[in-house]
C-alpha cells in the first residue's frame, strides 16, 4: 500500500499544480491591472475547449471533477455562484501580465481564512503522506460554480452531500487503500430513515455526513474532539433530538458512559451509525422483535459483560424462552419486548425508586398490558430461570419429573423387552414342528453378523464426527478421551469390514456355494419382469405377486448396492486415512471430495439399510416384528412359499428328481 | 398364495366408543404437537410445527382447540356413563382390585423366568386399568394447571408469578410423562405385544382376532363361554 501511495505522490508531483494548455500566440503584457474581460479575451474562444484543465484530484469523481472544466471559461462562468461579480484574478492571484506562465497555482481560497484554519486540524488537512488525495476546496464546493448551502443546485445542500462525501467514501477499496476503514458509509445512510427523510421530502434538516461528523474540522471517531467520538455522540444526535440526551444521560447507560465506561452503549450502540432506522421499521435494530437477539442482546448475553459490572445473567436467554419472547420471535408484535418492560432511553436500576421495574413500579409496568395484574402477581422474579438457587421448588419439581420420566421410561422398556421376548419365545414354540429350511449357513451368518457389527459401529462413530452434540453422541464427547477413541473405534471398525469383504470374495470364488450364490445374485431379466408384476400386485392390478426366486430383485439390488458402497467408502475412507501419503497422487481437491463423499455415500448406505434392508427382514416373516434368520439361518417352510416359492419349485424338483426323502432340511 | 379363511372375530368397542376414542387421539394428538413444539422450541422439527400450525398463534389455537376437544371427550364419557349400560359395565370391569395386583406379579414373572402359565386377565388387564385411571389423573392434572395458563390475562390477577411458574413447569413436564407412560405403552400394547403386530383393529372394526382375545383375556373369554356374559 505505501507503494501505491508513494508512486501516487509522484504521479501527481509530476503533473504539479499546474494548468497545461495548448495555447498557441503569446500575446505582449499588459502593464495595468488585468480585468476578467482581458482574461476572456483568449479564454471565451471555443476552441479551448479542447484543452481540459489537469488538477491534483482526491480519490473519485468529486465535485469539480463533475463540473468537466476546460480552458475555455464563458462569461457567464460565474453566473449564480456566490462568487459572481469577483474577477478572475481575484481567485487565479499571481497573474501580474500577458501571457502568463504556463504553470498557474491552484486558488488558495484564502478569504476563507478561519475554514481553512479548520481544514488545516481535520483528517483532511493539505499535509502528511497523503495529502495528494485529500479533498481540495473545489472537490466539495466545486471551482466556477460554488453555490450557497441552501440553493438546491448546490454540492454542500444536504440532499447532495452524500453524493459530495460520497466521491470519495463510497469507495471503500480506495480508502481501505489509504488505511482509512469503514464499512460501506455512504451506502448505509443511503438506507437510513435520515436519507429517505431528505430524498422524499419531509424536511431538509435532517442530518447527513456534515451534520454529524462536522464540515470543515473533520476528525477521525477515534479523536476524543471529534462530534462521532463516543462520548460526545448524545451531544451530536442532542442537537436535533433534543431532550432525549437529557434522558440518555440519567439512564444507567448514560452515566456510565459519563464515568468514562466505554462498554456502556452510546446512541449509535442501540440506533446504528449511518443506516439508522426509525424503530417502526422490523429492519432497524431497535425494533421490538430485534431488542433481545441484536441490540440488548450483543451485551446483555455477554459473561464477560456480566461478570465486569456483575449484571444479572441468563436473562436474555429466560425472556427468550418466555412466552413473550417466543410470541416476539413468531413475529408477534403486541407482546412484550426489553423495551416494553426496561424503557428506552429511560432506562434505570431496579433499585432506583424511579426505574420501571422497581418493584414499587412494577404493577404499573406489567399493568401497561395487563390491567389486571395484581401486586401479588409480580412479587416474584420476572425472568423465569429454573435453577437451584432462583427458584429451588420449580427447580426440583423439574428434577423430579426428569426422573420420573427415566424411572418409567427405563421401567417400561424392561418391562415390554421381558413381554416381548416372552412372547417370542411361545411363538417359536408353536413354529419349532414346521419344516425347516436352510438360509444362512455358519460362515454366512458370521459374515453378516461382523459386517453388521463393523456397519452400526462406523455409522455411529462416523456422523458423531459430523454432529457431535447429537445425543446419541454424547459419550464420544462426555468421556475423557471419548473423541480419541472414535477415531480409534472407527477405524478398528473399518479394518474389520475390509477383511470380511475380503473373506467374502474369497468365499464366492472358492466355495461350491459361494459361486452358487454368485450365480443366483446376477440380475437376470426376470427380475425386471418380477419388478413389473409385483408393483402391478401392489397398486391392486394383479391378484397375486411375482414367485420369487432364492434372491428377489429387492435382494439383489441391495446386495449389488452394498458391493457398490462398500468399494467406494473403503477407497474415501482409506485416502481420509492416510491424506499425506494420497496428497502425493491427487489434486488439490482430491481430499475434501473424498471426505464428501465418504459423507454423503455413508448417508445413503445407513438411510437405505433402514429404508431397504429394516423393512424387508423385520415385516417379511410371519414373526415379524422380529426375524431371527440371521441368527438361526432358517426359514420355515410357509416362509419359502410365501418368499421364495421359486426356489422352493426348484429344491423340491431336485429332490424329486434324486428321489430322496430328507429334503433340504437341516 | 392361498385364499384364507376368514379368522374368527371377538367384539371389543361399539361404535359410539370407537367414534369417542378417535375423536381423544385426534385431541391429544393436537396437544402433543402443539405443546412439544412450544416445549422444544429451540430444536428445528418444533420450529417447523409451529410454521405449520401458522405460527405462534395458530399454535396457541390448535392447543386451546385440543383442549377444548379434550374436555368434551371427558364431559360424553361422564354422561356414557349415565345413560348406557354397556358403560357401566366397562366402569365395573375396571376398577381397580386386589387380584390385578396378584395377576400383574404372576404376569411379571411369568415373563421373566417363563414361570408358570400366563395369567388370564378378565375384560381389561392390569396394565389397561392402570392406564386407564393414570391417564385420567394425569388429565385433570393438566386440566388444572391448563387452565391456569390458559388466559395470562386473568391469572396475573389472580395468582403470584410464581404460581403461574409452577403451573406451567408442571404442565410441560407432566405432559412428557403422559406421553411416554401413556401414549408410548399403549401404542405398544396395540402394535407389538402380545401377537399384534402389526395392529389389533378393534379401535378401528371394534373387533379383535378370537385367538389374540383368548391369550389376552382368558378369563373374560371363559365368562363368555359359560354364558354368563355376553
Amino acid at each position: 500500500m505505501n507503494n501505491t501511495v508513494h508512486r501516487l505522490i509522484v504521479g501527481f508531483a509530476l503533473v504539479g499544480l499546474t494548468v497545461i494548455g495548448s495555447w498557441g500566440p503569446a500575446r505582449a503584457a499588459a502593464a495595468a491591472k488585468l480585468t476578467s474581460e482581458d482574461c476572456l479575451q483568449c479564454h471565451d474562444d471555443p476552441g479551448m475547449a479542447a484543452s481540459k484543465v489537469e488538477r491534483p484530484g482526491a480519490l473519485g469523481a468529486t465535485v469539480v471533477a463533475k463540473e468537466g472544466l476546460t480552458l475555455q471559461v464563458t462569461k457567464s462562468a460565474l453566473k449564480g455562484s456566490v462568487h459572481e461579480g469577483l474577477s478572475c484574478t481575484d481567485c487565479h492571484s499571481g497573474i501580474h501580465e500577458l501571457p502568463h506562465a504556463d504553470k498557474l497555482p491552484l486558488p488558495s481560497c484564502d478569504c476563507h481564512s478561519d475554514l481553512q484554519a479548520e481544514l488545516k486540524e481535520s483528517v483532511h488537512a493539505p499535509s502528511g503522506p497523503a495529502s495528494a488525495l485529500v479533498p481540495r476546496c473545489a472537490d466539495c464546493h466545486g471551482a466556477h460554480q460554488i453555490r450557497g448551502k441552501s440553493d438546491p443546485a448546490s454540492s454542500i445542500y444536504p440532499a447532495n452531500i452524500p453524493s459530495t462525501c460520497g466521491a470519495c467514501h463510497g469507495n471503500t477499496e480506495a480508502m481501505k487503500a489509504l488505511g482509512v476503514r469503514q464499512s460501506n458509509p455512504v451506502e448505509n445512510f443511503l438506507k437510513s430513515d435520515h436519507w429517505k427523510s431528505i430524498e422524499g421530502g419531509v424536511t431538509r434538516k435532517a442530518a447527513t455526513c456534515a451534520d454529524c461528523h462536522g464540515a470543515h474540522k473533520v476528525l477521525s471517531a477515534t479523536d476524543p474532539k471529534s462530534p462521532v467520538y463516543k462520548t460526545n455522540v448524545p451531544a451530536t444526535c442532542g442537537k436535533c433530538h433534543k431532550g432525549i440526551e437529557v434522558k440518555f444521560l440519567e439512564s444507567v447507560h448514560g452515566k456510565a458512559l459519563e464515568e468514562g465506561h466505554m462498554e456502556a452503549p452510546s446512541c449509535t450502540d442501540c440506533h446504528g451509525e449511518h443506516d439508522i432506522e426509525k424503530a417502526s421499521r422490523s429492519t432497524s435494530r431497535v425494533n421490538g422483535a430485534n431488542l433481545a437477539t441484536v441490540t440488548c442482546g450483543e451485551c446483555h448475553s455477554s459473561v464477560r459483560m456480566a461478570k465486569r459490572f456483575s449484571l444479572p445473567q441468563g436473562m436474555v436467554k429466560s425472556y427468550q424462552a418466555s412466552f413473550h419472547g417466543l410470541a416476539t420471535k413468531y413475529g408477534d408484535t403486541a407482546v412484550a419486548n426489553c423495551g416494553s418492560c426496561h424503557g428506552a432511553h429511560d432506562i434505570l436500576p431496579s433499585s432506583d425508586p424511579k426505574s420501571s421495574i422497581n418493584p414499587k413500579n412494577l404493577q404499573a409496568t406489567c399493568g401497561k398490558c395487563h390491567p389486571r395484574a395484581g401486586g401479588a402477581f409480580a412479587q416474584t422474579p420476572i425472568h423465569l430461570k429454573v435453577t437451584a438457587s432462583d427458584s429451588p421448588v420449580l427447580y426440583w419439581l423439574q428434577r423430579f419429573y426428569i426422573i420420573l420420566i427415566i424411572l418409567t421410561l427405563g421401567g417400561m422398556a424392561l418391562h415390554n423387552l421381558l413381554d416381548y421376548i416372552r412372547h417370542y419365545k411361545e411363538t417359536l414354540k408353536k413354529l419349532r414342528p414346521v419344516a425347516v429350511y436352510l438360509r444362512m449357513t455358519k460362515s454366512e451368518r458370521i459374515q453378516h453378523v461382523c459386517l453388521l457389527t463393523s456397519f452400526l459401529t462406523l455409522v455411529v462413530t462416523g456422523f458423531a464426527l459430523k454432529w457431535p452434540d447429537s445425543v446419541w453422541a454424547f459419550p464420544f464427547q462426555a468421556l475423557p478421551g471419548g473423541f480419541e477413541a472414535r477415531g480409534v473405534l472407527h477405524r478398528i471398525a473399518a479394518v474389520v469390514m475390509v477383511a470380511d469383504s475380503l473373506y467374502h470374495a474369497a468365499y464366492l470364488v472358492a466355495t461350491r456355494r459361494g459361486r452358487r450364490f454368485m450365480r443366483d445374485m446376477i440380475p437376470t431379466l426376470q427380475d425386471v419382469k418380477d419388478l413389473v408384476v409385483q408393483i402391478g400386485f401392489y397398486l391392486g392390478y394383479r391378484d397375486r405377486g411375482a414367485r420369487f426366486p432364492r434372491f428377489s430383485y429387492a435382494e439383489k439390488a441391495e446386495y449389488l448396492a452394498l458391493v457398490w458402497g462398500t468399494a467406494v467408502m473403503v477407497a474415501t475412507g482409506f485416502i481420509l486415512w492416510f491424506k499425506t501419503f494420497f496428497a502425493r497422487f491427487l489434486p488439490d481437491w482430491g481430499y475434501s471430495a473424498a471426505e464428501m463423499v465418504h459423507f454423503y455415500e455413508a448417508g445413503l448406505a445407513f438411510g437405505a439399510i433402514v429404508i431397504w434392508h429394516f423393512y424387508a427382514v423385520f415385516s417379511h416373516t410371519e414373526k415379524a416384528p422380529y426375524n431371527p434368520t440371521w441368527i438361526t439361518g432358517q426359514l420355515t417352510r410357509h416362509e419359502m412359499e410365501r418368499y421364495h416359492p421359486r426356489e422352493l419349485e426348484e429344491l423340491e424338483a431336485r429332490d424329486h428328481d434324486a428321489a430322496k426323502a430328507p429334503e433340504k432340511k437341516v | 398364495m392361498t385364499k384364507q379363511r376368514p379368522v374368527p372375530m371377538v367384539e371389543r368397542m361399539s361404535l359410539w366408543q370407537r367414534v369417542v376414542h378417535g375423536i381423544l387421539i385426534l385431541a391429544i394428538l393436537m396437544l402433543v404437537v402443539s405443546g412439544l413444539a412450544l416445549v422444544y422450541h429451540q430444536h428445528g422439527w418444533a420450529q417447523a410445527l409451529i410454521a405449520a400450525m401458522g405460527g405462534f398463534g395458530g399454535r396457541a389455537v390448535v392447543h386451546k382447540a385440543g383442549a377444548a376437544l379434550l374436555v368434551l371427550v371427558g364431559l360424553s364419557h361422564l354422561l356414557s356413563l349415565l345413560v348406557s349400560p354397556r358403560y357401566r359395565r366397562d366402569m365395573r370391569e375396571s376398577v381397580p382390585h386386589l387380584s390385578d395386583l396378584r395377576q400383574g406379579w404372576a404376569g411379571f414373572l411369568w415373563r421373566m423366568a417363563g414361570k408358570g402359565q400366563p395369567p388370564r386377565y378378565g375384560r381389561f388387564t392390569p396394565m389397561q386399568k392402570f392406564q386407564y385411571w393414570g391417564l385420567l389423573a394425569c388429565c385433570l392434572l393438566m386440566g388444572v394447571s391448563g387452565a391456569v395458563l390458559w388466559s395470562p390475562q386473568a391469572s396475573v390477577g389472580l395468582f403470584s408469578k410464581r404460581f403461574v411458574d409452577l403451573m406451567l413447569v408442571v404442565h410441560s413436564s407432566e405432559a412428557q410423562v403422559i406421553f411416554i407412560l401413556f401414549i408410548l405403552w399403549h401404542l405398544y400394547d396395540i402394535h407389538l405385544a402380545g401377537g399384534n403386530f402389526p395392529m389389533n383393529p378393534a379401535w378401528l372394526t371394534g373387533k379383535m382376532r378370537e385367538d389374540l382375545f383368548k391369550a389376552q383375556h382368558g378369563a373374560e373369554w371363559d365368562a363368555m363361554k359359560k354364558g354368563t356374559k355376553e
